[in-house]
């Protein structure tokens, strides 16, 4: 599944004052994805950048692994509809979609037509005298028979009554459901987006605060509410997004950050390697006494355990735990072998405080899951992909360490590595004992 | 075929009011096998909510069983929930409009009926438990 809009270190600089900056993004296809944040955050910037009307002052923005803007084809692949919904105040409706026929290759005349009469508009109107809700109508209805693969929109209902606003998400949500495009909207309104989006950007002061599916945002970010204390530390791999106190209580919004990859990073683990490396140093120094091959000894070692230790050694001091789930409604990556043509699927799993260290998908009767590349999935279609891979009853085994083990973890492997330190330490005094003897 | 409604203020999630909804209808008798739920874009068009969410709500109906997708046509109902109970329904639906006239003759309102069912309700399990 390829990225929708991909932006790297992107920034727009309106002569001193910086609209965005250092923005990095992967939106992955087939999201209604919202984009939202105060007045002058960068909304509208981060857009205008992604259809190419705006051209970067640093970084790159690719739309459909495409420069915006970049040539005809990839004109017809975006459609776009800016703030305030913009139409020509002078033409009919009918005038727009014969502009719309003769700017867009792939026109689809049928599709502006049958929406215009659904919205019960006359075609011979002039658009300078429609409706907020009706002219916001129009410009979705011209960007949408444009047929695009990626629906771009600007604030399109900020200015909406809320009648209109629902007509204007309904046929949204439908085109969506139709068509399989991708949305990219920005607004203000989270009650909206809350049951529209099913990923979320938070852009504050020019940068990317927050991205992610809201699903996964969800599960991993939590209000807690309790009696008043002041929250110095948390456990490793807790933040605190914010925090409130009243007389008697104290309100948090905490964030759980846990990776696999915090095992080393963070804690006290890094104690133990260094002494491990250092006395891995010494000893090869005494027993092979020339530099370079004592090095090139110590790395190797090193390298060694560093990769024995996760793979072989960690599970059995401490057995992961292991459960067995139904395949999440979110599978992220359906691998299609291409010679043998063979799929292979990886499921996501969200649980809070996990270290996920494997989640492999398997069929009722325990096998891991693989078969013969159905058309379903390889089609355009994930719908299709989704209902047949429902069908197979498939679930998933995941294997994790739950965080309460931090800790344990952390002294368990210092321990275990100061003490291989100290008996490198031991063997060199033998060893060299042994030569003065 | 069945048309869905949201409580935005019920604070179910919008995946789950979809599924109770089915299965309500199933127990109740309004779905029975063979019958055809909407289809993606006609509930997102009615309800404005994105499509991921219904076909999440299908899903899970399709893994509890209760419903199959047949690609290009829709989903179809493979499992009904109503028993032979289903006669008595209509009786018993007429006795429970009877009983909330009454109630509104008495002078409860919406909240104090709903409170009052509920509560009977859970007194009458206990009771049966023991």
């Amino acid at each position: 599944m390829t990225a929708v809009l991909s932006t790297k270190g992107l920034g727009k600089r309106y002569r001193r004052r910086w609209a965005l900056s250092d923005c990095t993004l992967q939106i992955p296809a087939g999201h209604v994805v919202g984009l939202v944040g105060p007045n002058g955050a960068g909304k509208t910037t981060l857009l205008n950048l992604a259809v190419g009307l705006l051209a970067p002052t640093e970084g790159t923005v690719e739309i459909l692994g495409g420069i915006p803007a970049g040539s005809n084809s990839q004109l017809a692949k975006v459609g776009f509809v800016a703030q305030d919904t913009p139409t020509y105040a002078g033409l009919s409706i009918a005038d727009h979609l014969r502009l719309g026929a003769h700017l867009n290759p792939g026109w689809d005349p049928g599709l502006a037509k049958a929406r215009i009469s659904q919205l019960g508009l006359d075609p011979e109107q002039k658009a300078g005298k429609l409706s907020g809700g009706q002219r916001a109508q129009l410009a979705l209805t011209l960007a949408i028979a444009k047929r695009p693969e990626v629906l771009i929109l600007d604030e399109p209902i900020a200015s909406l009554d809320p009648l209109a606003r629902r007509e204007f998400l309904q046929t949204l949500m439908a085109v969506t459901a139709e068509h399989e495009l991708s949305v990219v909207m920005s607004s203000h309104l989270v009650s909206d987006l809350e049951r529209i989006c099913d990923y979320l950007i938070v852009l504050v002061a020019s940068r990317v605060r927050v991205a992610g599916e809201v699903d996964a945002l969800l599960a991993s970010h939590y209000q807690v509410t309790g009696p008043r204390r002041d929250m110095e530390s948390l456990p490793a791999g807790w933040d605190i997004i914010s925090a409130s106190h009243t007389d008697r209580q104290t309100t948090l919004l905490v964030l759980n950050r846990l990776e696999p990859a915090l095992f080393g990073a963070r804690g006290v683990a890094p104690i133990g390697y260094a002494a491990f490396a250092l006395a891995l140093g010494v000893t090869a120094g005494v027993l092979i006494r020339r530099t370079v091959p004592a090095m090139a000894a110590t790395l190797a070692a090193f390298t060694a355990v560093q990769f024995a230790w996760p793979n072989w050694i960690r599970p059995h001091l401490i057995p992961p735990a292991v459960v067995r789930e139904r395949l999440g409604t979110h599978f992220n990556d359906l691998i299609v072998s291409q010679p043998g043509g063979r799929m292979t699927i990886t499921g996501t799993w969200y649980k809070a405080g996990v270290w996920l260290l494997s989640n492999q998908t398997v069929t009722p009767s325990g096998h891991v899951f693989t078969g013969p590349a159905t058309s379903a999935c390889l089609g355009n279609s994930t719908q299709a992909c989704i209902a047949w891979l429902a069908r197979q009853k498939l679930a998933q085994v995941v294997t994790y360490q739950p965080a309460s083990r931090f800790w344990a973890f952390q002294w368990y492997e210092s321990a275990v590595f100061v003490v291989l330190a100290a008996a490198l330490g031991v063997l060199c005094l033998w060893w060299m004992n042994r030569c003065r003897a | 075929m069945i048309e869905f409604h949201l409580d935005a203020r019920s604070g179910v999630s919008p995946y789950l009011q979809l599924i109770q909804q089915v299965r309500q209808a199933l127990r109740l008798g309004f779905l029975t096998e063979g019958d055809q739920l909407p289809t993606v874009k006609d509930v997102v068009a009615l309800l404005a909510i994105n499509p991921n969410t219904v076909l999440k709500a299908y899903r899970e109906l399709e893994y509890e069983g209760l419903v199959a997708a047949r690609a290009g046509v829709g989903t179809f109902v493979t499992k009904t929930l109503a028993d032979g109970s289903l006669a008595a329904h209509g009786p018993l639906r007429a006795d429970l409009r009877r009983w909330i006239s009454s109630a509104r003759q008495a002078g409860l309102d919406d909240e104090s009926i709903e409170a009052l069912f509920a509560d009977t309700f859970r007194a009458a399990i206990k009771e049966e438990v023991r």
